[in-house]
């Protein structure tokens, strides 16, 4: 195992400087630069454009902006953003890291909470009515788009409710009054209240394929002959269930777990923008938004390293707990 | 009777080494007479939100160059001279008064005595040359020197006259100087000055001030002489500001300015969300779109909130053009042709456009001077051009230009019989504008001009409009203004370097002289160009504006830019919030939403 997870992460380093190239290619060959969002502007004439490309690089040859970006990532320094004026870690990731991870968690278990019971609940009853529902309310929860059904719950809750007479808010992450505070019930609260919209909007959208693939898998387990060996030797119907059956179809799931990774890092991009939640996604669809070349650069190879790392754990994970799988 | 006399002693002291009440500014709320008549002397107390769409970049006003930067700076540092938001003129700050010489050589300032930064540090000349010399002059430091450069190249220099005094000397007249020299917001020298290589050696001629004052810095480093200081900045969250405990104006009642404790402002991903959050109470104020206007005037009276719909026009100005260097000699021709840019604007159909992309709530412009500038000419000049929509009238001119549909195929030919066919360009995503392009295209195809309409990236779009190959034909786009018009030189100015429509007009000396070796311009614009050296040599503001109303004239007249509607400000705030002043100065820093929200605001019992 120790030589797989050495060579895996052998296999990183050529794969990380492909992707940096290739990445940098992409970026290079888009129109424009950081600086055209100035060129219109009245105030600021040719010798300031030229003033501020020398100051960022951008008046030298594409490769040599290319060594000067690489060098400094192989020594840590991943570059400083043009729009944020601060070095690239920090724009991504100060005051947004944490809320990132805790909405993209918080999503993760209301998905598979809800998600895996319905599945299997579908499964063990399939075509009947109970099966017929959940497997609609779930499609349903996929086919609305994220940013409609956001928009209609903040609606029901503005409009509607008029949640707002209460002093309950629907923008940000907690209420104002508990904004940079140290964590209380209070704050706790403002948080759940908060919470809830945007883990129902992007969780909804995940609950469907996940509902139809413990759905699908369960039913391919249910005929297999461990099933029917666990049964014949007298097992309880609840311990066939969970304790073979789950166990057997988790493998894809893990997979697709470790392959999420990133996700959990950057966060989902609508949610954020209508919920206005400061994730490291919109942190970067803002940069995309500026041309701000360093942070797309660092942001999209450190999304490719993290999701490398979450497939390399995703198969560390499948050998822990399924023991037909053995690396050499 | 020891006791009096030592105090009659320290007294008569004191006077003698001339301790003197401090140089406070009363702001008379209330006073009959003065332009705040209007307004209420208020209490201490509350907290003010609003929101805008874009983090702050940096604390440091010098190097900062975006509108999200500049709102809690207006409010975090004070210049020596100022706009009051409320009549646009010129007025003191931290200067009580400034003497320009008679030559107009040199401009004296006289600070205000007794002003402590907020931290409680004495502001002083020191602070003046600091910021002026050390900073702004230093070319190690990334300033933006533009407004600061003499029309002969050259920066104006400065003397410290004594503790409270400073003189800027010019090697020429300039008027816009003032402005440019006095807006710029001072620095605390004891809190910056060891970022400066020059005053520093043991950076070792590093300058480090380039990235003083970024956003992760100790609000507490942060200091100013502003209403407020910040006390928190949360990426994609908040900018809260709290009032500073030592600013210098106050009210008749004796209270110290401002009202509120704190300010927030949030930060939204979209004027979307700010919207929402309005109409959910978690804004006092907000700015709406025409598109908002219908739900916020159904829910005004029930939620308690005014909504202000003004007269004021936005300050940015939206137009069309052609390309007058165009490489295809027919289309050059042709889009040098005053009649054709009449017809064109003949062919704008600006009700169809007020209606259907502002709502009704816009009006039609002529001039390249926005119309809330001091210096507009007027909407009733006598002079004024006004080219009203008129098929008919598009259609006499293209007929009299000799570009008619000679094969009955319902397209106007050139003589030549090829098709009179050009693409017409906007930056997608801007969708008044691509509504707009396609009301004229409407119009365009019913006059026989055969035009393809497409909307490009914003860095495709500039990179066409500005590259020496002039690869584009005609376009929908829009500048920003301010209140000085002296400021779009760059654009009105033959070799200014925006003049993109006709670059060849500034020949060798101009944006692209390996094109345009000769220049060739309208015969307007050397005119143009003299006008613009005769405003800034004169700082007799109504000298200026004779001026700069020719120069409007000759734009309507010569017609290089075809200005479409402008829409109107609109404003919503909830009752709770008393002394209110509308402004109009959006757009030039002081207040996104042209209100006068910093000290004169207050929460009425």
């Amino acid at each position: 195992m120790g030589v797989f997870i050495i060579r895996r992460i052998a296999y990183m380093i050529p794969l990380l400087v492909i992707t940096s190239m290739l990445v940098f290619g992409v970026f290079a060959i888009m129109p424009g630069t950081f600086l055209d969002q100035f060129k219109f502007d009245p105030a600021i004439d040719a010798a300031e454009l030229a003033r501020q490309a020398a100051r960022l690089g951008l008046d030298q040859p594409l490769h040599i902006q290319y060594w000067r970006w690489i060098s400094g990532v192989v020594q840590g320094d991943l570059g400083f953003s043009f729009s944020g004026r601060q070095p690239v870690l920090e724009f991504l990731f100060r005051g947004r890291l944490m809320w990132t991870v805790l909405v993209a968690v918080s999503t993760f278990l209301f998905t598979w909470i809800v998600s895996f019971p319905i599945g299997i609940y579908s499964a063990t009853h399939q075509y009947k009515a109970g099966d017929n529902i959940l497997t609609g309310l779930a499609f349903f929860g996929m086919s609305i788009p994220n940013f409609f059904f956001a928009l209609l719950l903040i609606w029901l809750l503005v409009t509607v409710l008029r949640v707002g007479e209460l002093g309950l808010g629907v923008a940000g992450i907690v209420g104002a009054e508990f904004r940079g505070a140290p964590w209380s019930f209070d704050k706790f609260l403002s948080f759940l209240w908060h919470l809830w919209p945007p883990v129902l909007v992007i969780g909804t959208a995940g609950m469907a394929g996940l509902v139809r693939f413990t759905r699908g898998f369960y039913l391919d387990a249910l005929g297999e002959q461990y099933v029917l060996t666990a049964r014949a030797k007298g097992l309880t119907e609840t311990k066939v269930k969970y304790k073979h059956i789950v166990r057997n179809i988790l493998n894809p799931f893990i997979t697709s777990l470790g392959m999420g990774l990133s996700g959990f890092i950057s966060g989902d991009l609508i949610a954020a923008i209508i919920f206005n939640i400061p994730t490291v996604a919109r942190a970067y669809w803002f940069a995309l938004q500026a041309q701000d070349i360093p942070v797309l650069m660092a942001g999209l190879l450190l999304f490719t390293f993290i999701m490398l790392v979450g497939n390399l754990l995703a198969d560390i994970s499948l050998a822990a707990v399924d023991p037909r799988i053995r690396y050499n | 009777m020891k006791i009096i006399s030592i105090l009659l002693g320290l007294i008569l002291l004191l006077g003698t080494i001339g301790i003197a009440r401090p140089d406070y500014v009363t702001v008379p709320l209330g006073v009959p007479g003065t332009i705040y008549e209007g307004f209420r002397v208020g209490a201490h107390g509350g907290t003010l939100r609003s929101a805008m769409i874009a983090n702050p970049v940096v604390f440091n006003p010098i190097v900062a160059r975006d509108t999200a930067s500049f709102w809690p700076l207006a409010r975090l540092q004070n210049s020596l001279i100022i706009r009051n938001p409320l009549t646009m003129e010129i007025e003191p700050s931290l200067a009580t008064h400034w003497e320009v010489a008679a030559d107009g050589l040199s401009i004296i300032f006289h600070l205000r005595r007794g002003i402590r930064w907020s931290d409680g540090e004495p502001l002083t000349a020191d602070d003046l040359m600091f910021t002026f010399v050390d900073v702004f002059l230093n070319t190690d430091i990334d300033a933006r020197r533009v407004d600061w450069t003499l029309p002969d190249g050259t920066l104006p220099w400065f003397t410290k006259i004594d503790d409270y005094t400073i003189k800027v000397h010019f090697n020429m007249t300039f008027r816009p100087a003032l402005i440019a020299v006095g807006g710029i917001g001072i620095l605390p020298r004891h809190k910056l000055w060891h970022t400066v290589a020059r005053l520093n050696p043991a950076l070792g001629g590093v300058c480090g001030f380039n990235h003083a004052w970024g956003v992760g810095t100790d609000p507490a480093e942060i200091v100013g002489t502003g209403p407020f200081v910040l006390y928190r900045f949360i990426p994609d969250v908040e900018i809260r500001m709290k009032r500073n405990p030592n600013f210098w104006k106050f009210d008749p009642a004796g209270n110290r300015l401002p009202y509120w404790d704190m300010v927030v402002t949030n930060i939204v991903a979209s004027i979307d969300v700010a919207f929402l959050m309005f109409r959910n109470k978690e804004l006092d104020v907000f700015g709406p779109r025409a598109e908002d206007l219908a739900i916020l005037k159904a829910e005004a009276p029930i939620k308690g909130f005014t909504l202000l719909i003004t007269e004021d026009l936005a300050w940015g100005q939206e137009f069309v053009t052609v390309n007058q260097d165009h490489p295809d000699p027919r289309l050059r021709e042709l889009f040098r042709d005053l009649r054709f840019r009449e017809a064109l604007a003949h062919a704008a159909d600006t009700e169809t456009m007020i209606d259907v992309v502002h709502l009704g709530l816009a009006r039609s412009i002529w001039s390249p001077v926005s119309v809330n500038s001091p210096f507009y000419a007027g909407w009733d000049h006598p002079d004024i051009r006004w080219r009203e929509y008129s098929l008919d009238t598009a259609a006499a001119l293209l007929d009299e230009i000799g570009i008619i549909d000679t094969d009955g195929d319902g397209w106007r030919e050139f003589a030549d019989g090829t098709r009179v066919a050009f693409r017409w360009f906007t930056n997608a995503g801007n969708e008044l504008r691509i509504t707009k392009s396609l009301i004229m295209k409407d119009s365009l195809r019913e006059l026989g001009l055969y035009v393809t309409f497409t909307g490009l990236p914003w860095p495709e779009f500039v990179g066409r409009l500005l590259a020496a190959s002039g690869d584009w034909d005609a376009i929908v786009v829009g500048f920003t203004a301010g209140v000085d018009p002296h400021g779009a030189g760059i654009i009105w100015r033959s070799i200014g370097g925006l003049q993109f429509w006709r670059f060849s007009a500034g020949g060798p000396g101009g944006r692209h002289p390996a094109a345009f070796p000769v220049a060739d311009p309208a015969p307007w614009n050397a005119r143009v160009d003299e006008l613009w050296d005769l405003q800034a040599g004169t700082f007799d503001d109504a000298e200026a504006k004779e001026y700069f109303a020719e120069f409007q004239l000759l734009i309507n007249e010569h017609l290089p830019l075809v200005y479409l509607p402008s829409g109107q400000f609109d404003f919503a705030f909830y009752n709770h919030l008393g002394n209110f002043g509308w402004s109009n100065i959006n757009g030039t820093g002081s207040d996104p939403w042209g209100v006068v929200t910093s000290f004169d605001l207050r929460q009425l019992p």
